[in-house]
């Protein structure tokens, strides 16, 4: 009991003490990878070609649409463990000159073909397979919003496909992770495992039959994926093995331009990805967090980690009840981003207590493998893109003759009830959360990461690292994470953090608490793998996460 | 020079004996193989005895009391995978609870021991390594990607437990040496 009589006061004064200081966003402190500064425009993604790709599309003079679009299809070659055409994802654009952000939603949707009665999708297997958006709504975001053409932002992903690229000891250890599953498909095998076991770092991946549908796709176009010569052998895999998608589901795939969830943090303006997925969970933590004054709680202390627990917690909440797809149920986003819901919500937290059981608030009243990627242009448009499979290597099967490793996001329906259930043709939700910040108007950051249930919590710290502590953009990646979302008490919760990273007092006063301790020996690819870049001053400084392959390139 | 040739020469005796594999075939069939941290490098194991054609008997969860003898030689795949523990269920506390009853009565049958460890770097760290090191005080041989011994520790161990260690460069290269351990 010690502990508690000890933060009580502290905490106590820590609340009196809201606000009320001057962030810097400099950084302070040595990082593994050197931060990258640039003014005329940058690309931060989870591959240094992806990269590099929608780099090469800017200084070809293509905006910030067109760079992040071939740096997708380009990320969907290199990282093909955690996203590409045969997945999903979510977009958040900023356009200068209108002053105004929009998003689109391309997020897979289930087959209208009905599953057997209280099936469970399966993973590995085609039944898990979602019908895929990438190509939709990459190929909307550049129709609308791009000055390039389809054929333009796919020559950079064509080409790494074509000369193949060396695999880095991350995807290495995803391959090897993975092989049991992968081992089950003999396409995905001789793609990823061609001698019978896994390509390993300094290996060249090749993958000769995506290049010949990259080159499809260029010369017909994203029908070619929905309705033509690509959807036929998607389709006859599925008629192979029993899945559940057919031409009828492709053909009636769209993307979808929706409203961003948007809040205020801090003076701070969040644009994120609104519903099916979890940008409003993040505006939701960083409202309840606005309550206090993190500073005065210091960036390691155990009562800052615990209070991220018990906010966490509470967004979750909303995450398991509330989120569907707004085609299908009433989502009630405005409430649910609300600061009033949010604060309602706080209430019940207590700094020097676990909370086993709380309250539920009724929002009506107020309420494991993925990648990012951050481009700004030299005319200040901005984006934010975050993709996946699901899984990684999503229903780890892959359609012959396509090069396609297919997402396995059926499996986000199981164990759903309420507004999460199955329905033919529905989205499922997830948490991805690409996320733009805007500060008097202008903008400030593009972020987002990877990490399945660890994205919104990670992002939280991101922003929390940038507003509340004023790190740079790698010093606030490079910072050590925790995550805890679920709370069943004092010696019932488990919080898990890269504990090596933190003070040894943080972790026995987070035992003192009552927390169960799960620590990591370093910075780990659980936490996820963030890219993000600021802009400050005209100036654009980008970091990327040394727990994954990032890598920014600016000009 | 003379003092440089002196020392090239020592550094190749170094390496000769660092890299040595088992000169003679030591180990009997069958196998029993098995994972000790649950990581996917069981699998990849699992392959390599199939290419060198040594009857085998899989099980990543063994339990002491499963070993009566019938399989004559224990090959132990060492690395640790919190995925892997979660997903078979086991916590890493468990593992080494289970590992350490299987080395006991692996000696007391007078089983061959031998450890594997191919996943280089990506499976070291403190829950591997107390994995790895039970495992290395009682093997008999030991066959590990070089990635996962940059800091010597496979290397000491041998040493200490006085076994030959051989050293590849990738994990297709470590059926060789497997393949010749066995008689």
């Amino acid at each position: 009991m010690k502990i508690f009589k000890r933060l009580i006061p502290v905490a106590l004064v820590a609340l009196l003490l809201l606000g009320g200081f001057q962030s810097v966003f400099a950084q302070k402190a040595p990082t593994v990878i050197p931060e990258v500064v640039s003014s005329q425009g940058m690309v931060a993604s989870a591959h240094p070609l992806a990269s590099q790709a929608g780099l090469d599309i800017l200084k070809a003079g293509g905006n910030a649409v067109d760079a992040v679009v071939a740096t997708a299809f380009a990320n969907g070659v290199v990282e093909p463990n955690a996203n590409g055409l045969g997945g999903e994802g979510y977009i958040v654009i900023y356009r200068k000159a209108e002053n105004k952000a929009t998003s689109i939603d391309y997020r897979s949707r289930a087959s209208f073909n009905p599953p057997k009665e209280g099936e469970k999708w399966p993973n590995p297997g085609h039944r898990g397979v979602a019908v895929p958006g990438t190509v939709a709504g990459l190929a909307m975001a550049l129709e609308k919003y791009g000055t390039m053409s389809l054929s333009q932002v796919l020559q950079p992903a064509i080409k790494i496909a074509e000369e193949g690229f060396v695999v880095s000891p991350t995807l290495a250890g995803v391959i090897s992770d993975n092989f049991k599953r992968i081992m089950q498909n003999d396409y995905l095998m001789s793609i990823v495992a061609p001698d019978g076991l896994p390509l390993e770092a300094g290996d060249v991946y090749k993958n000769p039959d995506l290049v010949k549908t990259l080159k499809l796709l260029a010369s017909e176009g994203a029908d070619a994926f929905y309705k033509g010569e690509i959807a036929r052998l998607l389709v006859d895999d599925m008629k192979a093995h029993d899945g559940l998608i057919d031409m009828n589901d492709l053909a009636q795939y769209k993307a979808i331009e929706r409203e961003p969830a948007t809040g205020l943090y801090r003076g701070y303006d969040i644009v994120s990805a609104p519903a099916p997925v979890g940008g409003f969970l993040l505006i939701q933590s960083l409202n309840m967090l606005e309550n206090y004054n993190l500073k005065f709680l210091g960036f390691d202390s155990a009562m800052k980690l615990h209070l991220f627990a018990e906010v966490l917690a509470r967004a979750f909440d909303d995450y398991y009840n509330v989120l569907g797809d707004p085609d299908y149920v009433d989502v009630p986003m405005k409430a649910l981003t609300s600061q009033g819901y949010a604060d309602a919500k706080a209430k019940s937290i207590k700094l020097d207590a676990m909370t086993s059981k709380y309250d539920k608030v009724d929002p009506n009243s107020e309420h494991w493998s993925t990648t990012h990627m951050s481009v700004v242009d030299k005319d200040g448009n901005v984006v934010a893109l975050t993709q996946t499979l699901s899984s990684f290597f999503g229903a780890a099967v892959a359609a012959p003759g396509t090069g396609i490793i297919l997402n396995n996001e059926m499996g986000n329906f199981n164990g759903k009830k309420g507004t999460a259930a199955y329905a033919p043709g529905k989205r499922m939700n997830t948490t991805i959360a690409p996320t733009l910040i805007m500060k008097d108007g202008q903008s400030f950051a593009t972020l987002g990461t990877p990490g399945a249930m660890r994205i919104v919590p990670t992002l939280a710290q991101i922003v929390t690292n940038m507003i509340d502590y004023g790190m740079g953009i790698q010093e606030a990646i490079e910072a050590p994470r925790m995550y805890c979302t679920y709370l069943q008490g004092p010696g019932k919760t488990t919080m898990e953090l890269e504990g090596a990273l933190f003070p040894k007092k943080t972790m026995d006063d987070l035992a003192l608490l009552g927390y169960k301790i799960k620590s990591y020996d370093n910075r780990d690819l659980y936490f996820g793998g963030v890219q993000g870049i600021i802009i400050k001053d005209g100036q654009l400084y980008g970091g990327a996460d040394p727990r994954r392959d990032g890598a920014v390139f600016g000009y | 020079m003379k003092r440089f040739i002196l020392a090239c020469a020592f550094i190749a005796a170094l390496s000769a004996s660092v890299f040595a594999q088992q000169s003679t075939a030591f180990a009997e069939k069958p196998a029993l193989v098995t994972s000790i941290g649950q990581s996917a490098d069981f699998e990849m194991i699992k392959v390599l005895l199939n290419r060198a054609k040594v009857p085998y008997t899989a099980d990543s969860l063994v339990k002491a009391e499963k070993l009566d003898g019938s399989a004559k030689t224990l090959i132990l795949v060492v690395g640790a995978s919190s995925k892997g523990l979660g997903a078979a269920g086991i916590s890493a506390e468990a593992e080494l609870v289970r590992t350490h009853a299987l080395l006991k009565k692996a000696k007391e049958l007078k089983l061959s021991i031998i450890v594997m460890h191919v996943g280089g770097a990506a499976r070291r760290g403190a829950m591997s390594d107390s994995f790895i090191k039970p495992c290395m005080e009682v093997a008999d041989y030991a066959i590990v990607v070089a990635s996962g011994d940059e800091d010597g520790l496979f290397t000491d161990l041998a040493a200490k437990a006085k076994i030959n260690l051989a050293k590849v460069d990738r994990i297709s290269a470590a059926g060789t040496p497997l393949a010749a351990s066995f008689k």
